[in-house]
């Protein structure tokens, strides 16, 4: 029964009433943050991970990180339900049948759902995570640097085909992102690249820094263009608690919606997008009703809401026990642990069974909060979403500028977001999407380092990566992978599904 | 004939990555390639640089298309398709970045309550919208905001006062 007894120390971890803390700090803040419009996820985690790095304890950090992360997930939902902005395409599906529930004035019903069926989701997927982490972090100590040379490429050409638009465009993304993972001091040699004789670029560049840059700034940048105007026109909440009938409605499209995010989440790339949209398609196909969906069906809200939040926590599983991000929450995840000096892989479990376990259990606690909290506090998200831009987007980068400042206490990193603005704002008029890059800077260090450990064991024989038989099956993997988005008949679907998920 | 761009977007987005693609590759060759066995510095960037180029290179080929008749009336369609770059807006962004950089340059002189309060007003230059008023009471608030949560409440080592004022 050591499944029960590692929950049971995740649970005296999270329990401690600092943590407790700040798993609600997190929670209430990602969700405050969450619910301004054209705020995703990512970008909230970005503008809040400095908060972290004054912490004492790294699972305090990780613990508030991972409030932050559902919290901000929950947040667009919100918005999603109420003005039909989604913050970020995975809640896109929610404004489909949400946003008509809201005008029916079953605003308060959808709400109440979506936090359920996310509740219900988030209990589940932390028991898979807890029940997959052993095997699978026992699984990564067999893993050679061959292997997890493959394995790398397996994840970035996921992502790569997971992507928005096109796949040589993000291929492109993503190197271009491990080069910028080349700036610094490299380790076998000591010799510093790409740093122009600036000492501050000797350590590298400060991922979270660019992801503010990129994601924060950018958007800001861009939000402004499409002169947002005015306050947007929220709808009357009404009743909150569901009735029996609407509960029984929602629950097989939770458990699908579960299974789907489930799965999908571990996937690296668009995780929580994927099995939203996945989950959504199913329940349209599935219902007596299907003219119902993009009429305010319950079901279309379920579903997706589920499966997205079943994804966002099953995300963490290649992080936790192989170190690797799956998206780029998760390499802003693991740029936190790196700050607090701890090296993300299979070894975390048993050299760090507390932060470890403590992570786990308190996403379960976190995911209760949400419930609790946001329910309750509904009124309060109603009034942010009605601050208007012109004075949020100043205050948006106050936050961004001073947690910028404090990565290092200097303002050299503040000037290295400006020209990282300027390119994420040229990235989205280009339509590349920046997402992998992110993902190709954290991997970049440690691909070059997997890359020569095997070399060097090999002596120089290329031919390892296929005689291995694990590594071998892993870039087969990657190598289906490119040839199904080359199909026609997938590249016509793909399109379709990244087109809806544009409306 | 003559040639025809069919797609902005892939085609910049082309010419952006070989540019950064010739501009790595080329600063890596002055690091130590090593070989195969023993890897220098130089020889991931460089293989990635030129990877990038590479890249770069087949989506500015597949932007460009040789048009052997005039143009026909499916092609100009296609150019003023989904592909068409949107237009830059340039007041938002170069106002936003001249904020950002006031604020990275002003900080350690003017101390951050001031800091703050001239990039939210240069920043808030930017809203179509724009307020006198309330945009002063916007920066006056946020500065104050800043202070408390940041200086006092989490201890961020920000210079506060300008060293005009207390002495540099």
């Amino acid at each position: 029964m050591d499944l029960l007894n590692n929950l049971a120390l995740g649970l005296q971890t999270t329990v401690q009433w600092h943590n407790l803390l700040y798993c609600f700090v997190g929670v209430f803040l990602g969700t405050a943050i969450g619910v301004l419009p054209g705020l995703g996820p990512l970008a909230t985690i970005a503008m809040l991970l400095p908060l972290t790095f004054q912490m004492s304890s790294p699972e305090s950090a990780l613990i508030m990180l991972a409030g932050i992360y559902y919290g901000a997930q929950y947040g667009g939902s919100t918005t999603a339900i109420l003005v039909n902005l989604p913050g970020e395409t995975s809640s896109a599906v929610t404004a489909l049948d949400g946003y008509q529930m809201a005008r029916q004035g079953r605003a308060g019903v959808a709400l109440a759902i979506a936090a359920l069926s996310s509740f219900f989701a988030g209990t589940i997927a932390t028991i898979l995570i807890a029940i997959a982490a052993t095997p699978m972090a026992a699984l990564a100590f067999q893993f050679g640097p061959a292997e997890y040379f493959s394995l790398m490429i397996l994840g970035l050409i996921a992502a790569v085909v997971l992507a928005h638009g096109s796949v040589l465009k993000a291929l492109g993304m993503v190197i271009l992102g491990l080069l910028l993972g080349m700036v610094g001091t490299d380790v076998n040699s000591g010799v510093p690249r790409y740093s122009f004789g600036l000492p501050q670029l000797v350590d590298g560049l400060e991922i979270a820094a660019i992801a503010i840059g990129v994601f924060g700034f950018a958007e800001v940048i861009s939000n402004l263009d499409e002169r947002r105007s005015g306050r947007p026109v929220t709808v009357p909440v009404g009743r909150l608690i569901p009735r029996l009938a609407e509960l029984k409605e929602a629950l097989l499209p939770a458990i699908r919606g579960t299974i789907f995010g489930s799965i999908l989440g571990v996937l690296p790339g668009g995780g929580a997008t994927l099995s939203s949209f996945t989950s959504y398609a199913t329940e349209k196909k599935l219902s007596k009703k299907p003219e119902n969906f993009g009429r305010g069906a319950l079901a279309g809200v379920a579903g997706p809401e589920a499966a997205n939040n079943a994804g966002a926590q099953t995300s963490f599983i290649p992080m936790l026990t192989l170190g690797l991000p799956s998206n780029p929450v998760m390499a802003l995840m693991i740029a936190a642990l790196m700050i607090h000096s701890i090296q993300p892989g299979p070894q975390v479990m048993t050299s760090n069974p507390v932060l470890f376990w403590g992570l786990i259990a308190s996403m379960w606690i976190g995911n209760l909060m949400l419930v609790i909290l946001n329910l309750p506090l509904v009124g309060l998200w109603v009034r942010m979403l009605q601050i208007p831009y012109r004075i949020l987007f100043p205050s948006v980068l106050m936050f961004c500028v001073i947690g910028v400042f404090s990565m290092s206490n200097s303002t050299f990193d503040v000037w290295i977001t400006l020209p990282f603005a300027a390119l994420g704002y040229l990235w989205r008029r280009l339509g590349c999407e920046p997402a992998p890059l992110l993902l190709g800077m954290v991997l970049g260090p440690m691909m070059e380092e997997y890359l020569r450990r095997a070399m060097i064991l090999s002596r120089g024989d290329w031919t390892v990566f296929v005689t291995e038989p694990l590594s071998c099956a892993l870039l087969l993997l990657a190598a289906i992978l490119i040839l199904l988005v080359m199909l026609p008949s997938i590249r016509r679907t793909r399109k379709d599904v990244f087109a809806d998920s544009d409306d | 004939m003559h040639l025809e761009i069919h797609s902005r977007q892939d085609f910049w987005s082309g010419i952006m990555f070989v540019g950064f693609g010739v501009v790595f590759s080329r600063i890596a060759i002055e690091y130590d390639m090593g070989r195969l066995s023993a890897m220098g510095p130089g020889w991931f960037p460089f293989a990635l640089g030129s990877l990038l180029t590479v890249i770069g290179g087949s989506l500015v080929v597949t932007a460009i298309r040789w048009n052997a008749h005039k143009r026909s009336a499916a092609s100009a369609l296609y150019e003023m398709g989904e592909d068409e770059l949107p237009p830059v807006g340039w007041r938002g962004l170069s106002l936003v970045l001249t904020a950002i950089a006031v604020f990275a340059a002003g900080l350690p002189h003017l101390g951050v309550l001031l800091a703050v309060f001239i990039m939210v007003i240069i920043a808030g230059t930017a809203s179509t919208e724009l307020r006198t008023v309330e945009l002063l009471m916007t920066a006056i608030a946020l500065s104050a905001l800043c202070y408390g949560l940041f200086v006092r409440g989490l201890g961020v080592p920000l210079p506060v006062w300008p060293t005009f004022v207390i002495g540099g």
